[in-house]
């Protein structure tokens, strides 16, 4: 072939336009994607912000597109989804995390606090500062961050895609829901076969870990998650079409880690636990399990000796596993029970559970309860496991078996060596602590930690009398943080004090060991009133009497009395002069005497935020607000002023 | 330096192309070194807005791809061009006047980079306004050497002419249509689309600039310093013709998994996976001419740059079809591993031909020796050792992310801290190298100001221009 100048121009732009059309201008005439429902115009911020996104080169470090091998970023990235994007800003490395769904997952606070100092988020990070940027910049860039991925998209109900859409549920069976006078099915029988048995092997085990048994998303995983799993007893779970659902539990949930359960369940399992999550959590009838008699093969008693270290044992199977809806106590009043249907037993009825033997317990926490949300612990839980678990309910709460005789712990608390040279952090903080101990401890130990509390009174021994601790200051006092540490994490092995280090986090518990310690060893005094009149914060100022009695409820001072009784009496006394029967002894002293000229808007900010750094309480998250102010009506009452006046 | 501006001089276009563009190399790798830096000490440069890794890589990109390699490129064809039609390049006046505008409108485009003033597609992320300057620039190249090529002396065309003439005509094409410079000022299409012409032309700046541009040198200079005629006519048409069928149309393998068509990345991979037949050629055809040569590479600095390019785009072609192949890309695409692959071809293949052929065509230009053959050879320790640490830097990192993310599953930031030490490893190296590249820098200055004249024994060897002018 003889290379002519000629030869080489023409035969060069043959073969170059001959390429480029087939590579290049055949697939753009051609490649039309259509918008998704991700896509959307940018508003001149958003622009603004993106422009300076590329043109910082945010885009060399950080992808905008999820590839079907990537785990975790969200759903596969649609040529739709970039209808309004220009230029193209794809990236070719992915130094740090691919942006594609950045705005479901972060606040633009954060992403603007993050550009700044990228190092006090992620310590590990290399992603450099962007702060000399101008304030109104890193707006932009935040705006813009935030409208990626179209966290609207995410929260609205997305349509399943055709693969899925209208996909209707298997029938559970004939007459297993309520129909005109036709109760419920219940007992096993129907239970078993409509399926929601295996639904329920299901649920626990694939499904507890994240959403926990309660169902409303608070599972062991929930707390490590960025976005918490879904709650089954809130909207839009409570009435979701069947096909969201299956889309939902088959192809996993975009932006969180709920997995695609079609790779490992079958389809008609995955209907099976579908079913299961509705009529447990997300749509309850109420009914009555009718379970029947315990079969033959789990008619056996505890092969377990009686000893402290298994009923230890079932304690902490106890706190990590059946406290949330139980209750510390086992007084069905466990802190998730809420919409539980049927509602968790009160053991505190002893009388009930007099003739329970061994097998009672085992069959039921083994199999767990037809048509109720009890899950089958036989699928986590060893069968020794699970007879320790029934050695400490018989023994601290039904108390049919008699528990091994103890030396009396207050005396000498043996505690791990390594907790003596503990000491409460700086960090600590005391209304947490005080928070903490309305929530978890007070419906034992008593408002006024004078072991009174509602729901302990049953338990043997009774729970304790903190204000003993006040006896303490005499003798060596080197090694109590470290020994109310252990107590709270590890319990107190002869009684039902639960081991709260299987629940609650390190700092929680240290914030309650300041709480505890400040108010019963030391002691918190404020003996004089904090009122001043007229003075109130000024989110309090205007709250109005006159606009909450006529769109919410109205306040009955009378209804507060009951209320009172319970919270406040231990120590405000039955006349509100400060000298309750929880009180004598307090470390911390009696309150002042409710001071007679105190505004009603003050009295709803006393008992809704309490009074910072001493023992009352914020009853905020605790009581409803009406409760709040039927109990604030009926302390004006008690001063002598009328309510409204 | 007068040099420099004496315009009228023969062969000073091409001489003042390279000499600023071994100015340029100097600051390229120095913004290289400190992206490096970056990765391992994030807050190095805390608060200097211009050097932020964002704005800076942009810059680095352009800086060694335009400035240094592709102002040096053209300086060497400038010199080979009329030696291999037999006559003076058709106007100095244009070619001077083309690095005086390429080197004005870099310094413009990098600067407005630093400034965060980008277009933000990858290879193309200069403003328009620098578009436009760089489009001219290639046009009165073009011009330049297509009218020496119609007036000239010797009637053949050599390998080397071939893919000069076909690159100066490709490659404003490419950059009209990769740059989208119908749709001004982002100089993009809205849409997914965009990222088709975005690696259209992003791939090509290798496959039909680069590549074309230095064959053409590796074909000039080796069968020069081994006195040895080129092994095979024929093994250079499958070459020439491979590579302008098949590297044209690799783009669509950056976006593998991106949606696009699938055909498309088919294609794509297809037509990457080709390019081992041209490459075959090209390898055989070089070993084959340096048969029996082999010792010329201790005598001769040029030789030794211009076959470790040789031997270095072999080993990055065969890297980038195997690349290519979608089984393998899911697990570098994302990763460290791709900008060590850019590395590969652009630091060790195009950077190591281009320093051979300045090392022989600057001395012959003013008609002297390399000011000292000693520290050239030390350079190339430095290069060839810096290199090696380099790239194990990126090529660690990126395996390292590719398993963890796709076969772990795990997600990037928690993957991202246990990379440092690979990231320091990248600085070490990248210090070498930086330090070879300023030897370099300095050798190539030095040469100029000193002129080292070297009497050889015996018959003094005519040089080049000697025979040619007329």
């Amino acid at each position: 072939m003889k290379m002519t100048f000629r030869v080489i121009v023409f035969g060069g732009l043959a073969v170059f336009f001959a390429v480029v059309a087939v590579a290049v201008f055949t697939p753009v005439a051609l490649w039309k994607p259509p918008q998704t429902v991700i896509a959307h115009e940018y508003t001149a911020e958003q622009m603004r912000g993106r422009e300076l996104y590329y043109s910082n080169g945010c885009n060399y470090c950080h992808t905008q597109y999820v590839r079907d091998v990537d785990n975790g970023m969200g759903p596969v990235s649609e040529g739709g989804d970039y209808t309004f994007d220009n230029p193209m800003i794809l990236g070719s490395e992915r130094t740090g995390p691919d942006l594609s769904y950045i705005g479901r997952k972060r606040s633009m606070s954060w992403e603007i606090d993050h550009l700044k100092e990228p190092r006090e988020f992620s310590p590990m990070s290399i992603m450099p500062s962007f702060a000399f940027l101008p304030d109104a910049d890193l707006r932009a860039i935040g705006q813009y961050l935030y409208a990626l991925g179209d966290r609207n998209a995410a929260e609205w109900m997305v349509p399943a895609p055709a693969s899925y859409a209208g996909t209707s549920s298997p029938s559970l069976g004939e007459s297993m829901l309520p129909e005109g006078d036709n109760p419920p099915a219940q007992g096993w029988d129907t239970f078993k076969s409509s399926g929601l048995y295996e639904g329920k092997l299901i649920y626990t085990a694939k499904c507890l870990t994240c959403h926990g048994c309660a169902g409303n998303g608070l599972g062991h995983y929930a707390g490590t998650l960025i976005v918490t799993p879904a709650n089954f007893k809130v909207d839009p779970f409570r009435t979701m079409p069947d096909d969201q659902w299956f889309w939902h539990v088959s192809e996993g949930v975009q932006g969180t880690v709920m997995p695609p359960w079609k790779e490992s369940l079958t389809e008609s399992q995955r209907w099976n636990v579908i079913h299961y999550v509705q009529q447990m959590y997300a749509s309850t009838w109420e009914r009555d399990p009718d379970e029947g008699d315990v079969p033959a093969d789990y008619q056996k008693a505890s092969p377990l000796p009686v000893t402290l270290e298994n009923i230890d044992a079932g304690k902490r199977l106890w706190t990590r596993e059946c406290l949330v809806c139980h209750g510390d106590a086992a007084t069905g009043e466990g802190p998730y029970r809420a919409g539980i249907e049927p509602v968790p037993p009160d053991f505190s009825s002893l009388a009930d559970y007099a003739d329970w033997e061994d097998d009672a317990y085992f069959w039921r926490i083994s199999e767990g309860v037809p048509w109720s949300a009890m899950p089958a612990w036989k699928v986590s839980y060893t069968e020794e496991e699970r007879f320790q678990l029934v050695m400490y309910i018989r023994t601290m709460f039904t108390q049919t078996q008699i528990p091994p005789a103890q030396p009396a712990e207050a005396a000498s608390f043996d505690f791990p060596k390594i907790m003596h040279s503990m000491r409460i952090p700086a960090s600590a903080s005391y209304d947490a602590g005080r928070q903490m101990f309305l929530e978890r401890c007070a419906h034992c130990h008593g408002v006024a930690g004078d072991g009174s509390g509602w729901a302990g009174q049953y338990l043997n021994p009774r729970p304790a009398d903190l204000r003993k601790i006040a006896a303490r200051t005499s003798g060596d006092l080197s090694t109590i943080e470290g020994e109310y540490q252990s107590k709270l994490s590890f319990g107190i092995k002869d009684s039902a004090m639960p081991t709260w280090g299987e629940f609650l986090s390190q700092r929680e518990r240290w914030n309650d060991v300041r709480f505890v310690l400040d108010s019963f060893l030391t002691g918190r005094r404020v003996t004089t009133s904090q009122h001043t009149p007229g003075a109130l914060p000024t989110e309090y100022v205007r709250t109005d009497i006159g606009i909450f009695q006529s769109e919410i409820a109205t306040i009955e001072p009378a209804a507060g009395k009951p209320i009172y009784e319970q919270y406040c009496q231990p120590c405000h006394a039955s006349d509100g002069k400060g000298s309750g029967p929880g009180t004598v002894g307090l470390a911390s002293g009696s309150p002042a005497a409710f001071p007679p000229d105190m505004e009603d808007q003050y009295v709803f900010y006393r008992v809704r935020a309490g009074v910072p750094g001493s023992m009352m309480y914020g009853f905020e998250w605790t009581l409803s607000e009406t409760d709040i102010w039927n109990v604030s009506a009926y302390t004006i009452e008690l001063t002598g002023r009328k309510f409204g006046g | 330096m007068a040099i420099l501006f004496d315009w009228k001089r023969e062969n000073s276009a091409s001489a003042n192309f390279m000499l600023s563009a071994a100015a340029w190399l100097v600051i390229g790798v120095t913004f290289g070194l400190i992206l490096a830096l970056e990765f391992v000490f994030p807050d190095i440069f805390k608060g200097v807005p211009w050097l932020v890794f964002g704005r800076l890589r942009q810059a680095h990109v352009n800086t060694v791809l335009f400035a240094w390699l592709s102002g040096a490129m053209m300086g060497l064809w400038l010199y080979i061009v009329p030696r291999l039609t037999g006559r003076r390049i058709w106007s100095e006046l244009i070619g001077n006047i083309s690095a005086a505008a390429w080197n004005i409108s870099l310094a413009v485009g990098i600067v407005g980079l630093l400034a965060a003033q980008s277009q933000s597609r990858e290879y193309a992320e200069m403003i328009y306004a620098v578009d436009i300057a760089v489009m001219v620039v290639l046009l009165l190249n073009l011009v330049n050497i297509w009218m020496t090529v119609a007036h000239r002396v010797e009637p053949k065309l050599y390998v080397s002419m071939w893919y000069i003439i076909g690159t100066v005509m490709w490659f404003p094409l490419l950059y009209f249509i990769g740059n989208v410079m119908w749709a001004p000022p982002t100089g993009a299409l809205t849409g997914v689309n965009d990222t088709i012409f975005n690696w259209f032309y992003g791939h090509n700046v290798l496959g039909l600039w680069f590549t074309t541009g230095l064959l053409a040198v590796v074909y000039y200079i080796v069968p020069r310093e081994t006195q040895t005629p080129l092994y095979s006519h024929f093994l250079s048409l499958i070459a020439f013709w491979g590579i302008a069928f098949f590297y044209t149309g690799v783009g669509a393998h950056h976006l593998l998994w991106a949606p696009i068509p699938y055909w498309l990345k088919t294609v794509a991979v297809a037509e990457s996976f080709g390019m081992v037949i041209p490459v075959m050629a090209f390898m055989f055809n070089i070993l084959l001419t340096m048969r029996g040569n082999w010792a010329k590479i201790r005598v001769s600095v040029p030789l030794l740059y211009v076959i470790t390019g040789w031997a270095a785009y072999i080993l990055v072609s065969y890297q980038g079809s195997h690349q290519a192949i979608r089984g393998i890309n899911e697990l570098t695409h994302f990763t460290q591993y791709v900008p060590g692959h850019a590395h590969l071809a652009l630091l060790f293949f195009s950077a190591s031909v281009i320093m051979g052929g300045i090392y022989y065509v600057i001395p012959r230009i003013y008609d002297c020796e390399i000011w000292s053959k000693r520290m050239a050879r030390a350079q190339y320790a430095f290069y060839l050792i810096g290199f090696f640490a380099f790239f194990m830097g990126f090529f660690l990192t990126g395996i390292t992310q590719g398993s963890a993310w796709v076969h772990q599953g795990l997600p990037v930031w928690t993957v991202l801290p246990g990379l440092r030490p690979y990231m320091a490893l990248r600085v070490i190296g990248g210090v070498l190298v930086v330090t070879s590249f300023v030897m370099f820098a300095i050798n190539v200055f030095a040469t100029v100001r000193v002129r080292r004249h070297v009497e050889l024994p015996g018959e003094r060897i005519p040089l080049a221009e000697e025979v040619s002018a007329s």
